[in-house]
Formats: C-alpha cells, structure tokens, sequence
C-alpha cells in the first residue's frame, strides 16, 4: 500500500480501492473545504458544458435532469402508495 | 518574567515587524519589491468552442468511453436499457398519471430542441459576435491611441535633437539687433559731434564777415569825409576832360 504518491493528493479515479477509507477521511471536512469543495463542483461543471461560445441544450438539460431525479427520489415515500402491483 | 514572555511573543508573532524595525523607515520602502513573478491571468484563455460532448442530451461522452473498453459500443445503451426495465417492473419507477404528461412535455421539448435549435443557436452567435465586435473595436481604438500617443512621443523626442537650429536663429538675430543699436549709436555720436562743429565754424564765419563789413563801412566812412570839396571840383574838371579825350580816341578808332 506504499505508494510514492501520498494518499491524500490522488485524485479518486486514482485509489485504489483499499484505499478508499482511508482517503475519504483525510479529505478536507472543515466548512470551508466542504464550501472550496462545491465552488469547484459548480466551476468544474459550468467551465465544461455552459461557459463555452457554442453552447447546447445539453449544458441546462443535464441540471434539470438531476433536479428531476432528486425530486422523484425525495417524493418516493408518497409514490410508493401508487404503485399498481403489491408484489414484484 | 511576564513582560518577557509577551515580548517574545510578539516578535515571533510580527516577524516581518521586526525586521522593518531593522531596516528603518525609508529603507524598508525601498527594499520592498512588487510584481515579479510573470502574470498568470494574462493573457486570458480564449474560450473553448463548444462544450463537452453529450450523448442524447443527458449523459456525457466521458461515460461512453469509461465502459467502452469492457463492453464496446452497445454497452452503455443495453447498461440503461436494463435499468429502465428493472425500475419498471420492481417499480422503482411507478407509473402514474403524471407518466403520460411527463411523455408529453419531454416529446414536446425534444421536437422544439430538434427543429428550432440551431436557429436560436446561431441568433444567440450573431448577439454574442455584436458585442465582441464592440469591445474589439474599443480596444483597437485604445491600441491606436496609444500607438499615436507612441508616435506624437517618439517625433517630439526627435524634435528636442535639432533645437540647436533654434538657438543658433536665436542667437544671430540678437548679434544683428547689438551690431544695429552700435551703429545707430555711433552715427548719432557722429552727427551731434559734427553739429557741434558746425555752429563753431558758423560762428567764426559770421564772427568774420561782421568784421570785414565794419572795416569797409569805417574806411569809407573816411575816405569820403576826407574828400574835400574843392578836391571834389578838381577831380570833376580831370574826369570830364579825360572824357572828351576817350570820345575824340573812340571817333578815330573805327575809320581806321
């Protein structure tokens, strides 16, 4: 598991999977590093698909899509009062 | 012992305090440097021309090739087909009346997207080349400034070679205007000296024609009271035969 990089500067592509623990708790978890952490969530996702000259529907679909997704998940509890079958 | 610590305290606190207290006031001025490194903001990347590639508008392209070398090219369609059918039928996803308009609205926006997309695309393209257009024309027009400001500079440095000629004009006119003043001066010194002159021989002349007059009126004045008046009557007889003598001599002369 010694590897001439240290752990906590590996990008997450890059650990290995034993390594994992151990890394996610040398991450930064102070509200300043969760806040530094979605700024360059925000930035990395605008720069690619909406701060470009020719733009597509893509860049806004892909939000709308999540916010899609996390409304569906966060009404499922009411939801699974209307499913039509009791047994799956 | 207190007063010890604190001050200690400060100075690891205040290095930098420290050390400008070394250095003195004027001196820390002028040791302090600014912008050396080079700057990393200029110039700006130009921004990239389209943006990520994505795949039936929901999902990136990175996605595709991430699965690409175990599955190939069909992997990640089955991969959502699959789970489109396994939400379906454990009912993760429950259909309902909202199914139907949720279909409607997504078909609706995917026909509005298919034909009318590239229109607004390019409309949105001409806007944003407008206003490119305008803050390039404000810094050509800034560029050009500066270049004539350059310029303007560069001839005024060229100029301040030949203020010589300036001077040397300068100069001359003033030796002609001294040399003229001289002249004038000294033909003025002339003319009053000679006028002086002049009214001195004037008044020799006059002094000696009043003379000579009063000399010839004083020796007349004489001669005529010392002609007596029987000389006066002997004198009268003489010429009046020297006369008639002259007459019988004029007679004879021009027969001959």
């Amino acid at each position: 598991m010694a590897s001439p990089v240290p752990v906590k500067e590996k990008k997450l592509m890059e650990v290995k999977l034993g390594e994992l623990p151990g890394w996610i708790l040398m991450q930064d978890f102070t509200p300043k590093g969760i806040a530094g952490a979605f700024q360059r969530g925000y930035y990395r996702y605008y720069n690619k698909y909406i701060n470009v000259k020719k733009g597509g529907f893509a860049g806004i679909s892909m939000v709308l899509a999540a916010y899609v997704l996390f409304n569906y998940c966060h009404s499922y509890k009411e939801l699974k009062h209307e499913r039509l079958r009791k047994y799956h | 012992m207190l007063r010890r610590m604190v001050l200690s305290a400060a100075a690891a606190a205040a290095p930098c305090l420290r050390n400008a207290a070394l250095l003195g006031p004027g001196a820390l001025q002028a040791t302090r440097i600014f912008h050396t490194g080079q700057p990393s903001l200029a110039p700006v990347p130009p921004l990239p021309e389209y943006g990520g590639k994505v795949r039936l508008g929901l999902i990136p392209e990175e996605f595709f090739q991430f699965l690409y070398p175990k599955t190939g090219v069909t992997g990640p369609y089955v991969l959502g087909t699959g789970l489109i059918l396994y939400s379906l039928s454990k009912e993760i996803y429950v259909i309902t009346a909202e199914t139907f308009s949720a279909i409607s609205t997504i078909g609706l926006l995917i026909y509005v997207v298919k034909k009318y997309g590239a229109s607004i695309g390019e409309f949105a393209d001409k806007l944003s080349e407008q206003k490119i257009a305008q803050l390039e024309e404000v810094k050509q027009a800034s560029i050009q400034q500066i270049q004539d400001a350059i310029d303007t500079e560069k001839s005024q440095q060229a100029l301040v070679q030949k203020r010589h000629y300036l001077f040397d004009v300068q100069r001359n006119n003033i030796a002609m205007a001294l040399e003229l003043t001289y002249r004038e001066r000294l033909h003025r010194v002339y003319r009053e000296v000679k006028n002086r002159l002049d009214y001195h021989i004037s008044v020799q002349n006059m002094m000696r024609r009043k003379e000579q007059e009063h000399m010839i009126n004083w020796v007349e004045k004489h001669v005529v009271q010392s002609i007596s008046a029987q000389q006066e009557k002997e004198t009268i007889a003489k010429c009046i035969a020297d006369l008639k003598l002259l007459a019988k001599k004029a007679q004879s002369q021009p027969v001959l």
